[in-house]
């Protein structure tokens, strides 16, 4: 192994020589200069590798020949090494990206760049107090000079501000150094750490270590005292701050962690305390950033007090793995991923992140930048989520919910900002710009991009051993991802074989309930797909995102523990955000989308480690049975993730805006298939929790009343759009609301209605937004009063649509009446009058909204400009009559459907329903389905025959004889007989469709958003209030953790 | 516990009110050299023992017995490093103000804050 | 006006905060520790009659070293910061003043007195107060008296810089050969020079060597980063 002072040697002798080598030209510096970094990063790789794979012990080295203490020594163990290579191989990336500037520069920069790489080396491999010192002031010096080196006012700013930061912070370093010194007689960390414990004057020592911890907690850019920092982020020049926001303070922080173990554990409080609330204040702050470099530097602070927490809480509990599980993916991931950020906005340079959709004028760009976010947003499978997964869970199993809820609060603002700016970013924008690219620079996007990539699936595959074929669902999409340059319509036959062949394989091996939602999901899927087919323009992505969300609703289902789960859930809310993102104009819809779900998530994940706190030791569902105590608490918040995601009432206020704005042809995916997630998590949950009973609260009675109400004011809504699109979202709204209704009920009865019910809304929904898909392609709408007497144009939709209402509104034949039904029966079998009444009034309104969506579209006068409008493609047709064929099966012979979901709740609940031939019947009454056919279809034939023998004399309207003498309307919805059709009822029941919901989560926005910007006025941009507000800090903590006396 | 560390404390509050009161760059700057200074006082004070001489053994006495003649050596060791440092960052942040002046004719500090919030 | 009062409420809290460190500073009077190891072994095992620079130089090298760097890169930094570039517009010179004959005069007699009591410092260094450091900044005094007394004086930058390259890897190379003859701990051991007698200039065996390149390095730098700053 190669003695680690090399490093030291290497660098220091090339900086010195450099001077005299540049006189021999340019070409041969610059290959000295990279030659040094690059034998460095081999020592790295060197040590990393024998770790590894070679058994290699922690080894010191020392200097002078004298053993240490006396002599300042090196220690290089696993952590070391790991910090060591990173920092290397991002230094010499760094270099990569740097090297025009470095070159325009001259050999002068390339010392300074060589110097503070030695710095950070130092910082790491030292074991001395003082020596970390020295390197300190190497890394920050050089780093200050390159901050400045561009001569830039604001890089000037922003250095002279820093130094002056780092300046009073190496003044608290020494006087906490020399306290300690003096107490304990040595500079080597480690003896240090050990004599500590054996100081009298306890006073002084606590004074000494919370000296020396401060200034690191100037270092490390900590609330408030680092309003500095993120104006260095904000000015100077990306290559440097991508490098020093991850090798810089990737440095610092492993020094800071090797001199934890000196300090007491009063002192690790205050370094998670600090850390917590830079994560949540510097998040907050985030929210109101336009500038994206500030945003970066908002989110760089913050990633550094969440690690920094994270370490001091793995010190403070003792707890060594914590530092490998969780603490160090956290920090790789903000070390790859911010670089590589702050590197792309060097290249795009728009000060505002709403002119960042030129970034898709390159493709490799924008798809590394979509990488890089998802990354620091901490989705899987990016080690962000491995280190705050863990994270969570170990804070659960110590019982600190307090620290889990600022996590995930703290995370869910940084989501808040860093989405809204990706959302920018994934729909081309009008502007044309020019970028000018560095291929350096891209060079060294690309290399970074590889490395994280390359880290996660390290990580990944470390947390997943022994459970791969898990994840076997999710490997089509990514074929479909790999091979993006396919023709359009070729993807989408392999997604079709794709879904077949997992069907054919693996469906006959489940049972239960796992069997029927995959069934529902791979049918859905595959016969979606088919509508898909028609599209012609070529997307590199679609096929593939399409295919990540079904493996997703798949794996859901699949999982067989909470990771498993909350994995697959993660990875369902972003595939869903991106393919909603496809639609026109979807930026604020899909953001508002994608924030209620990742709230609900982090609900779901914090419920998870409520229930996980309990029994630490398993991750499967049956820690949710076996939470006692707290498992009304657990219960709460994982219902409510999944009411979130099932759009209940309250937080229902993204699905209208989603559902309308995501391409026509995948609506119908997101309405059928994935709000049907929601649902099989409450059958999970339930299923394995039950509805836990609590002294003051009946849960089950409020889950019933939240779901009645879902159906009744979903439906009221939806009577008053005029987008067809929007009055179908909450129709699914209502339709889903039924479904939690009876899921509460918990018989037999019930939960055969939920069932029943759910499989009738998956087809109607595939067939009615399939439907208005068709139409919506051939006429470029979605508002109903543009159109009208399609009828004609569109025999096939229309009748698909006529089909689809009535089975949605319940009345008899089709399969919705059974679902009515069946959970009529559950209700008043349960005894819940007053949620019967509801469900059946609003299942009386759906009638209107019904009858709107065919009168208003296919009936009365056709517009002029539709008269030449084909039928719909036989790809949107097809689709739509399989499902109605499912449908008719299902009314004719609903013993098919209810035997399946008898055969999976009874064993459960025990039989609420028996059959008598082709007759249910239950303890009120009975049904069957085929009379029920016949007898409609009699009448029908009957009724029919008679219109036909009557003929009445059709009377025909002109066009426009609505309109007055000569003039004509200037809006179309003023021609359209069937605009605002339920007015009246709004002036009676209007009060009930309110905007509460909606003007309260637009209260919640604006005042988030007010403390945000209030907040970050205290960084006022003067030097000298962030003196004031380190000094103030340094008083404040003083007093916290040393006390007065 | 001696003068000289109420003489170093008293320099570093000095050196404190100077940083937060001044408005003009240069005097900030030195400021935080009087904090150093300051600072540089009490950790050579942290190295004193009553009665005892420098480290530098001159004497045969000293060569002989030098544990229990001396005064603690390492913090001005420590100093000395400390002190070299210091005015390295003292020439970087003078070299930066001379270029923020040149940017602005102005060395009051309220004027650069064109990077906030 | 109420940001002084704020600051002087701050300054209150920072007083009582300093205050309460004094008060628990407790008096010393034994070495301890490695200030023990280092009074004892000191001059016996490296020969080196201040016991200060045996620390210094040798057993927290790497500090020195580091120290060194330091100085190097704040050097470097104020010429990159100050260099000249095509965009900048020529700087307005004044027309100077040339500086009093007393001065001038005095220069010339002081240059050749200020620039050997340098030297002297830090080649005895390993035996009285002073080093490398020390004797490197009169020197750059002595440069700095150069300057102001004649207005046109420019330095041999191309000289300089061969000093300052040189000193510093002559530095790493001595500090590498410790490791090459001895062994991967010896890093800057200062026995790869032989001790000699204790207290004579050519004793502490590579000490004096150490220091001097300092000496030269250090001067050369401080003289450079005057040469910058006189420029602007």
């Amino acid at each position: 192994m190669v003695n680690p002072l090399y490093i030291v040697a290497i660098l220091l002798g090339t900086g010195f020589l450099l001077p005299l080598i540049s006189k021999a030209g340019r070409r041969i510096s610059l290959t000295v200069f990279f030659m040094s970094l690059i034998s460095v990063s081999a020592i790295s790789y060197q040590w990393l590798w024998s770790f590894l794979f070679g058994g290699q012990t922690a080894a010191m080295f020392y200097t002078a020949g004298v053993e240490p203490p006396l002599s300042i020594n090196f220690l290089i163990g696993y952590k070391e090494a790991i910090f060591l290579t990173a920092v290397n191989f991002m230094g010499l990336v760094g270099a990569i990206y740097m090297s025009t500037q470095i070159k325009e520069t001259g050999y002068k920069a390339m010392v300074l760049f060589l110097l503070m790489v030695l710095g950070l080396n130092g910082l790491i491999l030292t074991a001395d107090i003082f020596n970390l010192f020295v390197f300190m002031e190497i890394t920050s010096i050089a780093t200050f000079s390159l901050v400045g080196m561009d001569l830039k006012l604001n890089s000037l700013t922003g250095g002279f501000k820093y130094m002056i930061a780092g300046g009073l912070a190496s003044v608290f370093l020494l006087l906490g150094i020399i306290i300690l010194y003096s107490l304990t007689g040595t500079l080597g960390i480690e003896s240090m750490s050990q004599y500590v414990l054996n100081v009298d004057n306890i006073k002084l020592l606590s004074i000494g270590s919370f000296l020396l911890i401060f200034s690191f907690i100037i270092e490390m850019k900590q609330f408030p005292a680092n309003g500095w920092a993120i104006d260095v982020y904000d000015g100077a020049n990306p290559g440097i701050t991508g490098l020093a926001s991850a090798t810089g303070t990737a440095a610092v922080f492993y020094s800071l962690y090797k001199i934890m173990p000196i300090v007491s554990d009063e002192i690790l409080s205050i370094i998670i305390f600090t850390g917590s609330l830079t994560f949540i204040a510097s998040n907050l702050m985030g929210l109101m950033q336009t500038n994206p470099r500030r945003m970066l530097g908002y989110s760089s602070v913050a990633q550094m007090g969440l690690v920094m927490a994270a370490a001091a809480w793995s010190v403070f509990s003792q707890n060594d793995g914590i530092f490998f599980t969780s603490v160090l993916p956290l920090l790789l991931n903000h070390f790859f991923a911010k670089a590589g950020l702050f590197w792309i906005s060097g290249i795009i340079k728009k000060n505002d992140y709403r002119n960042w959709g030129v970034i898709r004028e390159n493709k490799v760009l924008s798809g590394i930048f979509i990488v890089m976010v998802l990354a620091l947003t901490g989705m899987p499978p990016f080690p962000g989520f491995w280190g705050k997964w863990n994270l969570v869970l170990d804070l659960a199993a110590n019982y600190e919910f307090f620290w889990i809820f600022i996590i995930l609060l703290g995370s869910l603002f940084e989501a808040g900002y860093m989405l809204r700016w990706l959302g920018v970013t994934l729909k081309k924008t009008s502007e044309k710009d020019i970028i000018a690219y560095d291929s350096y620079k891209v060079l060294a996007i690309e290399i970074i991009n590889i490395t994280l990539l390359a880290v996660s699936f390290f990580y990944f595959f470390r947390q997943n051993q022994g459970h791969l074929s898990y994840y076997l669902p999710y490997t089509a999409g990514l074929a479909l991802l790999g091979l993006r340059s396919l023709p359009e319509r070729f993807k989408g036959v392999l997604a079709l074989t794709s879904i077949f062949f997992y069907g054919y394989m693996f469906l006959p091996l489940q049972t239960g309930f796992v069997f029927f939602f995959n069934a529902m999901f791979i049918f859905g899927a595959f016969v979606l797909t088919i509508a898909t087919l028609n599209r012609k323009k070529r997307s590199s992505t679609f096929y593939g995102l399409l295919m990540l969300m079904t493996g997703s609703l798949i794996a859901i289902a699949n999982a067989d523990n909470i990771l498993h789960f909350f994995i697959s859930w993660e990875i369902m809310t972003v595939t869903s955000y991106l393919l909603i993102r496809r639609g026109n104009e979807s930026e604020k819809e899909s953001y508002s989308y994608i924030m209620f779900s990742l709230g609900g998530a982090f609900l779901i994940l914090s419920g998870f480690a409520y229930a996980y706190s309990q029994n630490p030791e398993f991750l499967s569902f049956n820690i949710l049975s076996m939470a006692q105590e707290s498992s009304a608490a657990a219960f709460i918040l994982i219902s409510l993730g999944f009411l979130i995601k099932s759009a209940a009432l309250g937080v229902h206020i993204w699905i209208a805006g989603a559902y309308s704005k995501a391409e026509d042809d995948v609506t119908p995916f997101i309405s059928a298939l994935l709000s049907k997630a929601g649902i099989f998590g409450f059958v999970m949950l339930l299923l394995t929790m039950g509805i836990p009973k609590t002294e003051y609260i009946d849960l089950a009675y409020i889950l019933s009343w939240v779901g009645a109400l879902t159906a009744l004011i979903g439906t009221m809504m939806a009577i008053h759009e005029e987008n067809a699109k929007r009055l179908l979202a909450y129709s699914s709204m209502g339709q889903v609301g039924y479904i939690i209704l009876a899921l509460s009920i918990m018989s037999g009865l019930g939960w055969t209605a939920a069932m029943f019910q759910m499989i009738n809304h998956f087809l109607i929904k595939g067939v009615l937004f399939l439907a208005i898909a068709g139409v919506i392609y051939r006429t470029g709408t979605a508002d109903m009063y543009k159109m009208g007497g399609l009828i004609k144009k569109m025999p096939w939709s229309f009748t698909a649509v006529m089909f689809g209402i009535i089975a949605i509104s319940g009345v008899p034949p089709l399969t919705g009446f059974g679902a009515k039904w069946l959970l009529y029966e559950a209700l008043i079998e349960k005894g819940w009058y007053l949620q019967t009444g509801a469900a059946f009034f609003a299942s009386t309104v759906a009638f209107l909204y019904c009858f709107r969506l065919i009168h208003a579209i296919f009936l009365g006068q056709p517009k002029n400009e539709f008269r030449n409008v084909k039928e719909a493609p036989a790809w949107f047709i097809v689709p739509q009559y399989i499902f109605i064929m499912v449908i008719f099966l299902f009314s004719v012979f609903p013993k098919l459907l209810i035997d399946q979901i008898t055969g999976i709740v009874d064993p459960i609940f025990g039989s609420g329903l028996t059959w008598q031939g082709g007759t249910a019947i239950t303890s009120l009454g009975y049904w069957n389905g085929t009379t029920v056919m016949t007898i409609v279809g009699v009448i029908f034939v009957v009724l029919a025959a008679g219109l036909f023998i009557k003929s009445p004399k059709v009377q025909k309207v002109k066009q426009f004889n609505i309109v007055f003498s000569a003039e004509r309307p200037e809006t179309p919805e003023l021609t359209h007989f069937a605009y605002e059709f339920f007015r009246p009822y709004r002036r009676a029941l209007g009060w009930m469709i309110a905007p509460y919901a909606k003007n309260f989560w637009a209260a919640v926005t604006e005042w988030t958003l007010t403390i945000s910007d209030s907040l970050r006025k205290i960084y006022t941009g003067n030097t000298q209030t962030y003196i004031f507000y380190i000094l103030m800090m340094s008083v404040v903590l003083f007093y916290v953790t040393v006390g007065v006396k | 516990m001696n003068i000289i560390h109420v003489i170093g404390f008293i320099l570093m509050l000095i050196g404190f009110w100077g940083m937060l009161t001044q408005k003009n760059m240069i005097k900030i700057v030195l400021a935080l050299a009087i904090v150093e200074t300051g600072l540089q006082l009490v950790m050579v004070a942290f190295g004193f023992i009553k009665g005892r001489t420098a480290p530098i053994l001159d004497s045969a006495e000293l060569v002989n017995n030098p544990a229990s003649m001396i005064v603690d050596p390492v913090p001005q060791a420590l100093v000395l490093t400390a002190i070299v440092i210091g005015v390295a960052v003292n020439a970087l942040m003078l070299t930066f103000v001379i270029r923020l002046y040149q940017k602005k004719k102005t060395l009051s500090i309220t004027e650069y804050k064109d990077l906030k919030w | 006006m109420i940001k002084k009062l704020f600051a002087a409420v701050l300054l209150v809290f920072m007083t009582v905060m300093l205050y309460q460190l004094y008060s628990n500073i407790t008096e010393k009077s034994e070495l301890s520790g490695v200030s023990r190891g280092y009074a004892e072994r000191g001059a016996s095992e490296l020969g080196t009659q201040n016991i200060v620079t045996s620390i210094v130089v040798t057993y927290r090298g790497l500090d020195t070293l580091g120290e060194v760097s330091v100085l190097f890169i704040a050097a470097t930094g104020v010429a990159v910061l100050l260099r000249r570039r095509k965009e900048d517009e020529p700087a307005v010179t004044a027309a100077k003043r040339q500086s009093s004959e007393i001065l001038q005069t005095g220069t010339r007699l002081l240059t050749p007195i200020i620039i050997m009591f340098g030297v002297y410092i830090f080649i005895n260094g390993h035996l009285s107060p002073g080093g490398g450091f020390q004797g490197g900044a009169v020197i750059a005094s002595a440069v700095l008296l150069l300057f102001l007394s004649d207005i046109n004086y420019k330095i041999n930058h191309g000289l300089f810089n061969v000093i300052e390259s040189f000193s510093g890897v002559f530095y790493v190379l001595i500090g590498i050969l410790g490791l090459l003859l001895f062994g991967v701990n010896n890093f800057l051991d200062n026995r790869i020079l032989p001790l000699g007698e204790f207290g004579t200039i050519l004793s502490a065996g590579a000490i004096p060597v150490i220091y001097s390149l300092v000496g030269l390095k250090v001067g050369t730098e401080l003289a450079s980063i005057i040469d910058n700053m006189k420029k602007d």
